[in-house]
Parts: structure tokens; sequence; C-alpha cells
């Protein structure tokens, strides 16, 4: 069975992404999939080798063939997401759900569905092992179906090469993409910070693996940003049943890594032991299943 | 007595497509002339969501009473329950191998 | 005037920014009445720092369908049709699955037997509006659970009003509910911070203003000794730096008790009036 862990925030620019990539550098046997697909950023610390690169279909789009329309603009008034303007008659494939509703009342037949590429996902090899990430096109739709595909793909690549866990950096918020990320996931990791919209944005992100029933850990980054407001997320949590797996001081270091291009285990220090320590507590939770 | 069996190819000697959903190919074997039907799946593969639904809505179609396969999402599980369909899974071996288990009853 | 604020990373300081431009213009003449909108449906923050009074709360909802019984018979055109597989239909069963609806209306539009098909409301989140002091206030709030942000936002933005200054927090990221955000701006505010990861994901919301045709500034915040990569990024993509703001752990710290930047630094309140002035004639220069 192969388990998979996924690395969330709710909030932005907690440290998440440093942290996903320190556990990658520390795991064994580890896919890593970066389903941050609209602003990823683990390939700038993991530095990956493309091995394959394949274009993203997510959907259809709607296309009015202007010389077989009849202006009578029924497609504009069926349409649910006011995605077509008139004069001419023309769909914004950007904004277009693919949802097809508008060949169905054109009268004239001038409207058909195609194929729209809206990014590219790929498998590279890292320092850490592989790593199946993607890029989502400028403005495009549908970060939430490439990150199940992100998803399909790591899962299938972790069982070809034998591996036992797939470590999953998650988007931001609580919608779409987040929840695909986190569908099926066996620990969700949060990582949080002691400011009041991390705590706010954590409550909301903890509703969500409730409503799911997804099994969390806490980590809170930068504590000593404020030593009370980290007791009080503690306490917040245990009030919960949601454990807090460790916390991370406010350092210069996890800058400084991403500068260099490197996780922030891979220099000693105070940070990189806090890590460790985090991450062997993950895999006790894992391994028993509490 | 009908029975679905996800494969990765449309063979008897195919290993069982641990996916539900996104199975490749789905085997329909009925058990009382001995026929075998491998459904092409590839709306399931490709469905951008409800992968689950689209493929439990062609197994329902099918008039099969047990499925095998790997794993069953939850919203598949719902359709595929609401045809009193018996789910078997966590499913490994060739599909051969998993027909012959359900004609055995040893399952 | 509408002013977007995005930053393609998030956690870059776009709430702190968004909320101290509003309180800075809040009784700046020039400015006009000044609505901030918290756009981050998923993650909405700017309440935390504005802490409003909120007087209006109304459900956002999308309609879905729903079987009768009674009447379907389970021909399946429905679960055809649907690119969502939300439904699904087979002889004796009929399912419809909510959270993969997106609210069409397809499916009542093919469905051969009337009465079949019910028309359900399911709210996806609320809009709630009020004011702080004088400075009015807006956000949409997700349901938890539900996947929907980018309606949510195109609702909020269709109560936004024509006149004053409108300031809109936008959320993270450069997709679907960023796009319906920044789309129809006057002005992009893209706030960002020195760091790789800042750089990396600030390129990608310039590229999205580019191609919605919205003029673009940016703000560096946590600015310091080492903004020379963004400067380089920034002269080669044409975008102008329109204010800093120094790295300071204090604005950190304040943010643990809900204190705001300006509650720390009151003196760049100035600033931001000279900000505000800079987009507008930006935006008046754009202006065909």
């Amino acid at each position: 069975m192969i388990r998979t862990i996924v690395v969330i925030s709710g909030k932005g620019g907690t440290g998440k992404t440093s942290v996903t990539a320190s556990f990658a550098v520390l795991a064994c046997d580890t896919l890593l999939a970066d389903c941050d697909v609209d602003a990823a950023n683990m390939h700038l610390v993991l530095q990956p080798e493309m091995l394959k690169k394949i274009p993203f279909t997510g959907s259809e789009v709607a296309e009015i063939d202007t010389g077989l329309c009849n202006s009578c603009g029924a497609c504009a008034e069926a349409c649910a997401y006011d995605v077509i303007s008139p004069d001419p008659y023309v769909v914004d494939p950007m904004a277009c759900e693919g949802c097809a509703v508008c060949p169905l009342v054109c009268p004239c037949e001038a409207i058909s569905m195609r194929p729209e590429e809206s990014g590219h996902w790929f498998v590279s090899e890292t320092r850490a092992g592989k790593m199946v990430h993607a890029r989502l096109h400028t403005g495009h739709e549908n970060s939430g179906k490439l990150v199940t595909q992100v998803r399909e793909v790591a899962a299938e690549l972790a069982r070809e090469e034998g591996l036992d866990q797939i470590l999953v950096d998650g988007p931001p918020g609580i919608g779409c993409s987040l929840i695909s990320a986190v569908t099926g996931a066996d620990l969700a990791v949060v990582v949080t910070e002691p400011t009041v919209s991390g705590r706010h944005d954590l409550n909301r992100v903890l509703d969500l693996a409730e409503h799911f029933r997804l099994p969390v850990a806490v980590i809170i980054n930068k504590w000593d940003l404020s030593e009370t407001a980290s007791d009080e997320l503690t306490a917040g949590c245990r009030e919960r049943g949601v454990q807090v797996v460790g916390r991370l001081p406010y350092a210069e270091e996890f800058v400084l890594a991403q500068r260099q291009g490197r996780s922030v285990v891979e220099k000693e220090g105070p940070e990189a032991d806090a890590l460790r320590e985090i991450w062997n507590r993950i895999q006790e939770i894992l391994i028993s299943g509490k | 007595m009908k029975v679905a069996v996800t494969a990765l190819e449309p063979s008897l000697d195919s290993d069982i497509d641990p996916r539900f959903g996104r199975a490749r190919w789905i085997a329909i074997f009925d058990l009382d002339d001995d026929s075998v039907e491998f459904l092409d799946n590839a709306a399931g593969v490709d469905a951008a969501s409800g992968a689950g639904v689209q493929t439990g809505t062609m197994v329902l179609n099918a008039g099969v009473e047990v499925l095998v396969t790997g794993h069953v999402g939850p919203k598949a599980g719902q359709v595929v329950a609401g045809g009193k369909i018996r789910i078997v899974e966590d499913s490994t071996g060739t599909v051969g191998e998993a027909v012959e288990r359900v004609r055995k009853g040893d399952f | 005037m509408i002013v977007a604020l995005g930053s393609g990373k998030g956690g870059t300081g776009k709430t702190t920014v968004s909320c101290a431009l509003a309180e800075s213009l809040k009784d700046d003449p020039l400015a006009g009445p000044v609505l901030l909108a918290d756009c981050d449906v998923e993650e909405p923050n700017a309440h935390l720092f504005l802490r409003p009074v909120i007087t209006d709360r109304r459900p956002v909802n999308m309609l879905i369908p729903a079987f009768d019984e009674n009447h379907c018979d389970y021909c399946g055109e429905c679960a055809r049709f649907c690119r969502f597989n939300a439904l699904a239909v087979s002889p004796g069963v009929a399912m419809v699955f909510p959270e993969l609806c997106h609210s069409c209306g397809g499916c009542f539009l093919v469905c051969p037997v009337p009465g079949a098909l019910k028309k359900l409301s399911r709210e996806i989140g609320v809009i709630e509006k009020g004011h702080s002091g004088s400075l009015g206030f807006t956000r949409g709030l997700l349901r938890v659970g539900e996947t929907l942000a980018t309606p949510l936002v195109g609702e909020l933005r269709k109560t936004l009003p024509d006149s004053g200054t409108v300031i809109l927090d936008a959320p993270p990221g450069t997709s679907c509910s960023f796009v319906e955000t920044v789309q129809g701006s006057d002005f992009c505010l893209l706030v960002t911070e020195p760091t790789p990861f800042g750089i990396h994901d600030l390129e990608r919301a310039i590229e999205v203003t580019e191609l919605l045709n919205v003029p673009r500034g940016v703000l560096i915040n946590r600015s310091g000794n080492e903004d020379g990569e963004l400067e380089k990024v920034l002269a080669r993509r044409g975008v102008e730096i329109l204010m800093r703001i120094s790295h300071d752990r204090a604005v950190a710290e304040a943010a643990t008790e809900g204190r705001t930047l300006l509650d720390v630094h009151p003196d760049l309140v100035p600033r931001f009036q000279s900000l505000y002035r800079t987009i507008s004639q930006r935006v008046m220069e754009a202006k065909p």
C-alpha cells in the first residue's frame, strides 16, 4: 500500500514548500509531487532534470464559427458563465467551462467543442528522487484537474518504481485545487504560523480536513514571532484533537536556503535538526496509524 | 451471473487494473455461457472529473453482480452500491485468475 | 477606480498592503469613498485586521439538479450530456453528485420527461458587506468543502460600485479565481518579496496581467539588500517598481496580535497616498 503525505497551509507563505523540500531530501523510497500547479516552487530548490513533458488537455472549450452564426444570441442567453459576447458572437476560451450547453442550443450548428491544452505535466529526476510536477498555461482554468492528473501520474509511477510513499506539496486555500490535492491522502501536514491570519486559515483547513475525514498533523512555523500566540495555537489544536508535531523558528535560514537553491536540511543547524525531528515524528504517526 | 474485472489490457492474462474509475479496460464475464467482453474505458480514463461516476454507470449498465478491482473511490462506490453489486477490492493477479476465484466462490 | 492586489506567491503581504492602502485612502478626498473587497474567498483575512461591522450578509447559490423518481424513466440523457459526470443513471438508479456539478443547466435542457429533474439551490458561500469606520468593506466566504471559488468571486465582483476607489485583495496563485479578480480592474498592484519563490510566482502573475491587458506595477515588500535579482527581472519585463517597504520583523510580530502595518509604521500613510496618485496617473496614461 502506497502512503500519501500532503503538505498544505491554508494561508500562503507559511513556509510550506521549504518544509516539503526538506522532507523530500530526508525521505527514502519516496516519490515527490508538486501539486501547487499555479505557483510551483519545488523545482527551484530541487533543480530537476526533466525526463518527460506531456501536454495536459483538461477539458474542451466551445468555438463559434462566425460564418455559420446567425447572431440569434441563444448561446449567450444559455451560457451559465457569461463567457459569450456579441458582435460577432465569440467565446472567451480562457473562461469557458466546457459544459457544451451552447452547441446544444445553437439553431444553426455553428458551435463545436474543441480540446484545449491548458498546461503540461512533467516527470523529472532530482537529487531527492523522482518528481512529478506541472505548469498551467498563463491564465488557464482547470488547475484542480491538473492537480488530479499530477496525483494520478505520481501514484502510477510510485507503483512502477516500487516506492512506498508519495510526498505532495499542496496548493494554498481550501477550494478546488486543494481538495484535489488532499483527496485520498493518508496524512495532511499543515504548516501554519502564529499570526491572526495563520490561525484563521488553519481553522478553515482543519474544518475541511474534518469534512473529508482526513488525518492531520500541524507544524507551527515562525513560532518565536509570539510564544503566547503559538501556545494558543497549540492549545486550539489540542482542543480539536489535532496533534502539533513541531515548531520551527522565524529564521533567515529559510530565505537563505532558497537563494542557495538547497533545502533547509542540507546544511547543519538548529532549523535542520528541528525539521529532522518533525519528519521522524510524522513517519512514526504514519507507521502507528495514530 | 456476470462479473466485472478491471484490466490493464484487453486480455485474460492482463493484470488487474488497481484503479476502478480510471481503469483502462473493464472485462465483463458471463459465467453462464463462458463469454467475455472487454469494454474500452477511454471515457473514464480521460474524464476530467467524475471518472468513478462514469465507470460506475458503465458497470451498472452491463448488468454485473460482482466487481473485482483494486480500489473503488467513494463516488464510484455509491454508484455501484446503487445497483447492489458486490465489490471485491484489493484484488491482484491476472484477470483470468480473478474470474476463476469468483467461479469457485473463493473471494 | 478598481485596483487589484495580487502576488503569485502567497504570504508576500498582499492583505497587509491592501488594508494599509485602504486605511491610508479612506479620508483622502482624491480617492472618494473607499471600499476594500476581499476576493480571497477560500481564505479571506482582511477582516482580521480591519475588524469591520457586518451589516449585510447574503448567500450565493448555484442551481443543481435533483431526480424525481416518480417521473424519471432512467433514459440517461442527462448523464450522457453532463461533461462533469455529475449524474449517474442506469435502470432503477438515478444519482446526483452535487460536488461535481458546475450548474451549467444542460441536464434540464436535455431531459425529455417533464418533471423528472427538479431544480435545487445549493449554497456555495456568502457575500458580506459592512464597514470599518469610513472604510467600506465586503468579502466573499466560500463554504468549507465547496470547490467553486471562482463563481463566488464573480458574484462578489458584480456587487462592486462604479464610483470611488475599490481595492481588491486577490487570492494567491495565478489561475481561475485570480484571473476572475483581476479581469476588468483598472490596475493590478503586485506585492512581492525579493526571494526566488517570490520572483518566480510574480513572473507568472505579471504574465496574467499582460494577457488580461491590465496595467501593472510592483510593490516590493520585505525589501533589503537582496533586491538585485528581482530588480533585474522587473527591468527585463518592463514593470515599474512603485514602492518598497523595508523588511521588519516587528511587522510580522504585530500580525500575531492582529495589529496592522500602519499600527507599526503610521509614517507610511503619506507614502501610500502618493502610491495611489502614481497608480491613478498610470491608469490615465493607459486609457486610450
